[in-house]
């Protein structure tokens, strides 16, 4: 159908929709047919009117079911709702996965928490309860990262948050095996471009669709430390990132945040090297978590955006391979190591909301020897 | 000849029809849905109801006149 894409609906109302439709239309026919009957020529005319209005409820009650049986075959959405036998009415449990107020949802957006639910979410719990990462579970969320469209991207990452994509990423760098070699280094080069491209659709997709601040709020989160190497971010530095960055649309709070990380000018040097700028919010993520962690030496905060600078140029390259994944994989390793101390970001509750914010939830992560998320307080 | 019968027929009919056009109303409704199809669907059914309404306003008048002629007839 037409426009369905962008069209949103309240999924508790609109189930009941077919059936009323379907009740007008039968009531319409029998109208026409007595109308028929009636042996007058306005009677005539005022039966063919009506049937023909029939025709075109009957239509539209088979647009309205073709809707509802869409949503209705949605993976995992069928334990989303239960029979309310009072209300003679289906009942909704989404709210653990939108948005608070939020009544009305489209069809991307449904689908985006089906597939959320049956492929993302049983992940990103192993992640954060510090079980063993299913390789296969990773195979199937890059997969479908990677096959979603613009909105269908940007619906999967407002549910997925700034820290599960952190830990998406973590996942995938988890489950790499040994990057000494080439064929394993080259399929986790092509696994992280994957998840990178799925934020760089993501934040093209338009209207309601697009990357809510909240995520990328929580993808920078804890940065909002003082590094003696960076001073104050000045308006002029801000807004040559920003038009540097402004396809990803993002706000000047979260530019600060980052210029406070890396210096103003620091931002605008990795926009301008980069000739795709998402890649370097990836780059620049484990740096931004270990800001997290309090301040750094000026050596190491001045290495730290060193490594991120040669790192983002890379990615934008696609010649990741080549500068080497140890970089990022120290720089990842740090993170959560130093995650035993301060704790990691965790995800917070879904639906781009972080209400408890870092610190609360389950257990600390960082890795073992094996590259393997571990629990590290216990839970 | 004027037959009263056939104008409460019709004008019952009239009634039962527009109230069931008037029942469409409840789905142009932007906390039910909104949203390019939704847009569409208040359009199709605005062009549908005004078509339907005429020929249905036109049988209601008929129905009148019916009642009225029935009515005038002796012993009416």
């Amino acid at each position: 159908v037409p426009g369905d894409e962008v069209t949103s609906f309240d999924l508790q109302r609109y189930t009941g929709v077919p059936d009323r439709l379907g009740r007008i239309a039968g009531d319409l026919d029998a109208v026409a047919r007595e109308l028929g009957y009636l042996d007058h020529h306005a009677a005539t005319r005022a039966a063919g009117a009506v049937a023909a209005y029939a025709r075109w409820v009957r239509r539209e009650r088979a647009r309205a079911a073709d809707r509802v049986e869409r949503i209705m075959a949605i993976p995992g959405f069928g334990r989303l709702h239960e029979w309310d036998s009072g209300a003679m009415a289906r009942r909704w449990h989404l709210f653990p996965y939108v948005r608070d107020g939020q009544t009305a949802f489209s069809l991307t957006e449904l689908e985006a928490i089906g597939a959320f639910r049956t492929v993302l979410e049983p992940l990103l719990d192993d992640v954060e309860d510090g079980r063993p990462i299913d390789p296969d579970e990773v195979d199937a969320a890059v997969a479908l990262l990677a096959g979603a469209d613009d909105e269908l991207a940007a619906c999967l990452l407002n549910l997925v948050g700034g820290f599960g994509y952190q830990q998406l990423q973590l996942a995938v760098f988890a489950t790499a095996g040994d990057l000494e070699d080439r064929e394993a280094a080259a399929d986790l080069e092509d696994r992280l471009g994957q998840l990178t491209a799925a934020f760089a659709a993501a934040s093209r997709a338009p209207g309601r669709h697009r990357l809510d601040d909240a995520f990328l709020d929580e993808l920078l989160a804890g940065t909002d430390v003082d590094l003696e190497v960076t001073g104050a971010p000045t308006p002029t530095a801000l807004d040559e990132a920003r038009a540097s960055f402004a396809r990803l649309d993002f706000g000047r709070d979260v530019l600060e945040r980052l210029a406070r990380a890396t210096g103003p000018q620091g931002v605008v040097a990795v926009f301008e090297r980069s000739g795709a700028p998402f890649a370097v919010l990836t780059a620049a993520m484990p740096l931004l978590a270990l800001t997290e962690h309090g301040p750094l030496s000026a050596e190491f905060a001045e290495a730290a955006i060193s490594s991120t600078l040669s790192l983002a140029s890379f990615l934008a390259t696609g010649a990741l391979a080549s500068f080497g994944f140890f970089a990022l994989g120290a720089l990842v390793t740090l993170v959560f190591a130093t995650a035993d101390d301060g704790g990691t970001p965790r995800r917070p509750t879904r639906g781009g909301s972080n209400p408890g914010g870092p610190g609360s939830g389950a257990a600390d992560l960082h890795l073992d020897d094996h590259g393997v998320p571990v629990a590290a307080n216990g839970g | 000849m004027p037959d009263a019968s056939t104008a409460a027929r019709l004008r019952a009919a009239v009634e039962l029809a527009s109230r069931s056009v008037a029942a469409m109303q409840a789905f142009d409704d932007p906390t039910l849905w909104t949203g390019p199809a939704a847009w569409a669907f208040r359009s199709d059914l605005d062009e549908r109801r005004t078509r339907v309404r005429a020929a249905l306003g036109a049988a209601r008048s008929a129905a009148d006149e019916l009642a009225a002629a029935a009515a005038a007839e002796p012993g009416g």
